[in-house]
């Protein structure tokens, strides 16, 4: 089974192009202007979608881990290698994109809040989670060391997610117990950028396995005794 | 107003970056699969 197989084609990067199309519209063109921020608050359709692709990327790369542990590493050790890259470019979004919304709303770039602080941690813990594979040689070895490491590091994304909730941060409570406090035009457009985002995640899966099934093919033809040396 | 650009243009300035390297691991395969075919023209050429 190719796990890139359970993603169809050329259809899911023609509808993440136009879902994120329609977004981008949504974000610049519709979405009314926030009374109290101005434009600048439209960063967050994106911001928040970056965010949440991030740990959706995460979740899948820990699933992955997890059943890399439980059923052998076979195509599930490049699932998760790929699912971690994307969730670090997507994280690393969330980060800058928030960084830039916090020097236009509280003058800084960068402040020690529980949320900001816990999400360089998490970007420190899987930028660290690629270094590791780096230094483990042997094929197998690599696999569960770097499954072990994702499903430990993958702690770190629930206490990320909940650290605006336990501790006193600045940070704005967007999805709270009582809902999402937006007006229906700003609501649609976080819905559409999420949803844009989600597929952009899963086209740049897909490519990403791709090329992991290809790389693998190959080293296995080099390391080969009796094929190609 | 520069603010807002500034996110828009560092989000996808990372995600189109992230794409680039993705061709550029691309093109290295490409390579491989070069050498690998070569060499195995050179083994039925030699038996």
């Amino acid at each position: 089974m190719r796990l890139r197989r359970i993603i169809p084609g050329h259809l899911l990067t023609i509808v993440s192009a136009l879902f994120m199309a329609v977004a981008l519209v949504f974000t610049f063109l519709i979405a009314p202007r926030e009374a109290v921020m101005g434009d600048v608050q439209r960063i967050f359709y994106f911001h928040v979608a970056a965010a949440w692709t991030g740990y959706l990327a995460l979740v899948v790369a820990f699933l992955a881990s997890v059943l890399c542990l439980t059923r052998g590493p076979g195509r599930w050790d490049g699932l998760a290698l790929s699912s971690v890259e994307i969730g670090l470019v997507f994280v690393t979004e969330g980060i800058v994109s928030g960084s830039i919304w916090a020097k236009a709303a509280w003058g800084v770039w960068w402040t020690w809040d529980p949320r900001l602080t816990t999400s360089a941690v998490l970007w420190l813990i899987y930028a660290s989670y690629l270094t590791l594979r780096k230094a483990v040689q042997e094929e197998s070895r690599r696999a569960r060391i770097a499954a072990v490491y994702a499903v430990m590091g993958f702690a770190a994304v629930p206490i990320n997610f909940m650290a605006i909730r336990w501790w006193r941060t600045v940070h704005p409570v967007v999805l709270e117990s009582s809902g999402l406090h937006l007006g229906p035009t700003m609501l649609a457009t976080l819905v559409l950028s999420v949803v844009a985002f989600t597929l952009l995640y899963f086209t740049l899966l897909r490519l990403r396995l791709r090329l992991q099934d290809a790389g693998d093919r190959i080293e296995s033809l080099m390391r080969c005794p009796g094929g190609v040396s | 107003m520069s603010y807002l650009f500034a996110a828009f243009l560092v989000l996808w300035g990372v995600t189109f970056g992230y794409v680039l390297w993705l061709n550029a691991r691309e093109r290295e395969l490409r390579r491989k699969i070069e050498v690998l075919a070569e060499r195995t023209a050179d083994r039925h050429t030699v038996s």
